[in-house]
Parts: C-alpha cells; sequence; structure tokens
C-alpha cells in the first residue's frame, strides 16, 4: 500500500510555489468580479446583461477549479478521489436542468395573490391615477382557480 | 481479508479520514447545491426591482418582484462582502501554509499561520453578522418600524438560508481550526499528524469554494 508521507512529498515539491500565485490569480479574479457588473466603478459602459451573466459565472467556475485543484489537492490526489469529488458537480447539472423553468407563465394560485399599488399609488399622486389597474388584476379571472403572471422576457432577463 | 478502519490506514490508496472527509464534502456540496439550484430557479422569472411594470406588483408569495442586489445591499453592502471574500481568500492562503508548515515540521510557523486563519474567520462571522443585523433592521424584523422597507420573500428566505448555512459551516471551521491552534500548541499535532492538518485544510477550502459561488449568484448577478 502507497505510503501516504512519501505521496505527500510528490506533490508538495509541486505545488509549494503555486500557492502564492493561485492566491493573486483568486484575488484578481474577484477584482474583476466586482467590476463586471459596475464598470462605471472603472468608468466603463456598462456590459450586455448576457455578458455579465455568463463571464461571472465563468469567473466563479475557475476560481471554484483553483481552489478545488490547488489547495484541496486534487491535482495531486489520487484518481479515486476524482470522481467522488465530481459528483456534486453532476448532482448540481441535474437539478438545475431538472429544476429550470421550461413554461412561459409563472402560474401562481389565486388564493395566494394580494396587489398592493405602488407607493405612489398608495398616496394617490397623478401618475399613480392615470395608471390603469395592474396587468395582475386584469388577468386574474374569479372563476378560475389560478392567473397568469407572464412577463415579458426581456424585462425578466435585463437588469 | 482486512476491512482497514484504524488511524492512518487506507482505503482506494487515500487515508481513510481524508477520504471520510471527502464523502462528508461531497454530501455537503449536494446540499449547497440544492439551496443554489432553488435559489436560481426562484430568482430565475422574477422580474428585478426597479425593471419595468413589475416593481408596481406585489404578491404573498413574494414571486414578482426580486429585489436588485445594488439597490438591496447597497454598492458599500456588494463591495464589503467583496472584502469578506478577499478576507476568506486569504484565510485559505494562510491553511495552506499550516498544511506545508506541519509538512515540513514547522510547528511553530503552522502555529501562526493557524492563528491567522482563525482570525480571518473571525473577521468574515462579524462582518456577516453586521450585514444580517443591517439588512434585518432595514426589513423591520426585529420591531414594528414604519420605515422598514418592503421585502421580496422568497429573497429573504433564500438570502438567509444561503448565507446562514455557509456562515454556520465557516463558525464550524473556526472551531475546527481552534482545535488544530490547541493541537499544534500542546505538541498534540505534529508532522505525524500531517493527516489531521490536510483535513481540517479541506474543509476550510470547501468553505472558501462555496462562499466564491454564494458571492457570485446572491450578490453580483
Amino acid at each position: 500500500m502507497a505510503n501516504s508521507h512519501e505521496e505527500e512529498k510528490l506533490w508538495f515539491g509541486l505545488l509549494n510555489p503555486l500557492y502564492m500565485w493561485i492566491w493573486i490569480a483568486l484575488i484578481v479574479l474577484t477584482i474583476v468580479e466586482v467590476i463586471i457588473p459596475e464598470p462605471e466603478l472603472i468608468g466603463m459602459e456598462p456590459f450586455d446583461r448576457t455578458f455579465t451573466v455568463v463571464s461571472l459565472i465563468g469567473l466563479a467556475l475557475v476560481k471554484t477549479v483553483l481552489v478545488a485543484a490547488y489547495y484541496m489537492h486534487l491535482v495531486g490526489e489520487r484518481p479515486a478521489i476524482i470522481p467522488i469529488a465530481c459528483a456534486p458537480f453532476l448532482f448540481s447539472i441535474f437539478l438545475t436542468v431538472g429544476l429550470f423553468p421550461y413554461e412561459d407563465d409563472v402560474q401562481v394560485p389565486a388564493r395566494y395573490q394580494k396587489v398592493i399599488k405602488a407607493p405612489a399609488a398608495a398616496e394617490g399622486g397623478d401618475d399613480a391615477k392615470a395608471k390603469p389597474t395592474s396587468a395582475l388584476e386584469k388577468k386574474a379571472n374569479p372563476a378560475n382557480e389560478v392567473a397568469s403572471l407572464s412577463q415579458p422576457k426581456k424585462e425578466n432577463d435585463t437588469k | 481479508m482486512s476491512i482497514a478502519i484504524g488511524p492512518g490506514e487506507e482505503s482506494l490508496g487515500v487515508d481513510n479520514g481524508k477520504l471520510g472527509m471527502w464523502t462528508f464534502l461531497v454530501m455537503d456540496a449536494m446540499t449547497f447545491a440544492g439551496f443554489l439550484a432553488g435559489y436560481a430557479r426562484l430568482r430565475w422569472k422574477a422580474p428585478l426591482d426597479g425593471m419595468g411594470q413589475a416593481s408596481e406588483l406585489v404578491n404573498t408569495v413574494g414571486s414578482t418582484v426580486w429585489p436588485n442586489p445594488y439597490t438591496t445591499f447597497g454598492v458599500i453592502g456588494i463591495q464589503l462582502t467583496a472584502f469578506n471574500t478577499f478576507i476568506l481568500i486569504c484565510s485559505s492562503v494562510t491553511m495552506v501554509h499550516v498544511l506545508s508548515d506541519v509538512a515540513a515540521g514547522r510547528i511553530k510557523r503552522a502555529e501562526k499561520w493557524c492563528l491567522a486563519t482563525m482570525i480571518g474567520g473571525l473577521f468574515f462571522l462579524g462582518i456577516q453578522g453586521y450585514e444580517w443585523t443591517h439588512l434585518m433592521q432595514v426589513w423591520g424584523f426585529f420591531s414594528e418600524n414604519a420605515a422598514a422597507l418592503p421585502y421580496n420573500q422568497n429573497f429573504v428566505a433564500t438570502f438567509l438560508s444561503l448565507t446562514g448555512f455557509h456562515g454556520a459551516h465557516v463558525a464550524v471551521g473556526v472551531m475546527f481550526n481552534t482545535i488544530l491552534y490547541l493541537g499544534l500548541r500542546n505538541g498534540k499535532v505534529g508532522k505525524e499528524q500531517y493527516t489531521f492538518v490536510e483535513i481540517a485544510g479541506l474543509y476550510w477550502h470547501f468553505v472558501d469554494l462555496v462562499w466564491i459561488l454564494v458571492f457570485t449568484f446572491v450578490y453580483l448577478l
């Protein structure tokens, strides 16, 4: 059976100089992550929402892999550990696919719905008076158990 | 055929303690995956606050208006959390130094790095505690506050669950590191107990790894 200490020496020689570089990489990636949703901080124009979402998730995954591979020593670990460590990622993918809302409309049972006017409307502002009743009130049909709360896709996906 | 169950014994070519910690981390990661997937599911269709007509609608399950992180936490809040992330990343690198020094037999140095890791964890918890109490006051959780802001129940539930569950892990990690620190100080943990240090490190790095995802999903997106 392999001696653990002999194994440790192998990857210590490989990884020790990398620890600080990984730390610097993690710090730099965190700074980039903070700037992407608010590029105004460094005087840049706001990015497209899709780009923001994809790049933030990508950066988070890169940081996760760096921590798991180098700080948790997966890169020098026995092969038996790798599939065990990867299991949650597969689980996450299945879970996300399973929970993904494929339907366009969000169905909320009517008994859970309660429409509250915006503060301006509650105070009786002129703008509020001019507004028609909410989309929810229009769509809610007492004859039906549920009402549709569909929202245009653009509004859902844009910040 | 003998079964390897004693300290220092190995299964699949890996120390049993380490394998046990990895198995635990896998289970824990799946729990976090459930929280994050639930958060993503609730967040997916809910429009952000202040984005068009959605702001005029609120319902009792709170699924129509999802607060914009930058208006809920404020820029200072996000940057405070980014600083918290920085602290946790630094504490991860100090934990690596603990392991490195223990492997090299530099126990006194390892002790100092371990103390730095504990302080980092406590600092993180302090900032998170401040954030929680601040938000709960804003939302009027503690008292009948006429100036309390309305909040989205789904957001609040998932936010508090995710950050609270993670915070509990940080607290356990600090306790784990305290035991390690006392062991190093009393001479009970040395070069021969290297695997114990590695197991403590695995847990701590996992806490850091999960925070990277929580920070991105809850605060930045």
